[in-house]
């Protein structure tokens, strides 16, 4: 029989990592000492190991719970990859006290995805090529009733909408000397170009232009539309590809009137 | 009617089946990417229909590749010639302009030469380079973690989920012209017709005038008259 499960299972005094530094790989092993059969129970799941890869459990089994999207740097090795840790990145920008003044420039207190890109251009520049960013939906406010479950967790839609919760909360985690800090990230560098390229996460029903997108190139000032071209990025394609599509429809029916008019 | 059909029974089989499958490949990306689109209710019917119709696809396609390469058809209706460098261009003339004048259309597909210059140059490219595109990234996007190296070696998920994307906004586009140039037989649904019966009316083409004549060559000097196998 399986015992009621106590704080220090979870969180031990003599734990190195906070639970902000943990992975979810990391966060579900926590779990999986006692549920062991997880994978088991969970095929309904498509992708399970995939699911696995970059959710924690507690991402769905704790309801109340806050979900956010969070991107750390990591780097390719012989064995995988391993996440870039503090001193590497100081190492790398020794102009600045902390990676977080060298990437939030305006001082601000939330990266833009330019600020990001320009940060991860220069990473890569000293790094290598085999630097990238992991991305996983991890629990960043904990509500630590986990016996909770509701059947919207169930729905595909629920992560896979623009509506899902942790579009609007997404962090980058930084390594610093005490451990990790979560520094708040726009939602837009996850289509910006070409940092988006190197964004090892990946949604269904994530990206696509939306109304207010077309609103602002149309009827926004010469900032306005310079701003969302900037950020527009992988969305591209949907304007382009929807205005082909729009261009092609009139220029059809115009053809088809024609012919049914100038009949020979 | 006799002689060989201009559609064979199993090219017209495989046709309405790709047709089938293209557009409901296209109606579940719909929901894919715009999730609130619910279309087939639920967001996991989507995914499962994508997913299985794409393998359904890729077997489709693979199907294709074997019938028509050995068979040497691949070579005599779908590679572009030098000459229909000038047929593109009187073909383009046609639909433009040539078409509202009664004139009768340059081309006249027949067992041996099935296409003209303008649908085999869009047909080589969906068929060689937009088909295949769409088939091997769906086969990575099935089972990301198997293909992690080959999708790494694309440029990761979201350049592989961009090329993907662009290849079935190429097929959007790609099915509304197939669908409209369709229309533009001697009837507007004549090549339907033909692509069920297997045979072209040409009692349907009677009321057309002769071609009208641009100032390079007459169009009917054009065409080759030698019959060959019909596939």
């Amino acid at each position: 029989m399986m015992k009621a499960a106590k704080c220090t299972d979870c969180h031990p005094p003599h734990g190195i990592k906070s639970y902000t530094e943990l992975s979810a790989q990391e966060r579900i092993a926590k779990c999986t000492r006692c549920h062991g059969d997880h994978a088991d129970r969970h095929r309904w799941l498509p992708n399970t190991a995939l699911h696995f890869l970059h959710l924690e459990c507690t991402s769905c089994h704790s309801p109340d719970s806050r979900k956010g999207m969070i991107f750390e740097f990591v780097r390719r090795t012989a064995t995988g990859k391993e996440r870039l840790r503090h001193e590497d990145l100081m190492v790398l920008f020794v102009e600045a006290a902390h990676p977080k003044a060298s990437i939030d420039r305006d001082g601000d207190g939330i990266v833009s995805s330019q600020e990001l890109s320009d940060f991860f251009v220069r990473l890569r520049r000293t790094a290598g090529k085999g630097v990238s960013i992991e991305g996983a939906i991890l629990v960043t406010g904990v509500h630590h009733d986990f016996t909770a479950t509701r059947h919207r967790e169930k729905e595909c839609a629920t992560c896979h909408s623009r509506k899902a919760p942790f579009y609007d909360s997404m962090y980058l985690l930084l390594p610093s000397a005490e451990g990790g800090e979560l520094v708040q990230v726009e939602d837009t560098v996850l289509s910006a170009l070409p940092l988006s390229l190197s964004i090892n996460l990946i949604l269904l029903g994530e990206e696509k232009i939306r109304y207010s997108d077309l609103r602002r190139l149309l009827f926004s000032g010469p900032e306005g539309r310079a701003e969302l071209l900037r950020e527009l990025g992988l969305r591209w394609i949907d304007f382009v590809g929807l205005g082909l599509a729009s261009l092609l429809i009139g220029l059809f029916s115009l053809h088809a009137i024609l012919r049914w008019v100038i009949r020979p | 009617m006799t002689g060989a059909p201009l559609h064979p029974l199993a090219i017209r089989i495989w046709h309405w089946t790709n047709a089938s499958l293209v557009l409901l490949l296209m109606l579940t990306a719909v929901q894919l990417r715009a999730p609130e689109v619910a279309i087939f209710g639920k967001f996991g019917n989507a995914v499962w229909l994508h997913k299985h119709a794409g393998f359904c696809a890729a077997g489709s396609f693979a199907f294709w590749l074997l019938y028509v390469v050995p068979s040497g058809a691949f070579w005599r209706h779908y590679m572009p010639r030098a000459s229909d460098i000038t047929g593109m261009w009187r073909q383009a003339i046609y639909y433009a302009w040539g078409m509202f004048r009664g004139a009768r259309n340059p081309f006249s597909p027949t067992p041996s030469r099935k296409f003209d210059p303008l649908q085999k140059l869009v047909y080589i490219l969906m068929m060689t380079l937009v088909t295949p595109l769409s088939v091997f990234t769906g086969i990575f996007f099935s089972d990301i973690l198997f293909f992690r190296r080959c999708i790494e070696g694309l440029g990761g998920l979201r350049a592989l989920d961009l090329l993907h994307v662009a290849a079935g906004y190429a097929f959007l586009l790609y099915t509304l012209v197939h669908i409209y140039m369709a229309t533009t037989g001697p009837s507007v649904l004549s090549y339907f017709k033909a692509m069920i019966v297997g045979h072209d009316q040409p009692s349907e083409r009677a009321h057309l005038r002769a071609p009208v004549a641009l100032p390079s060559e007459p169009f009917a000097s054009r065409g080759r008259t030698e019959e060959e196998p019909s596939d």
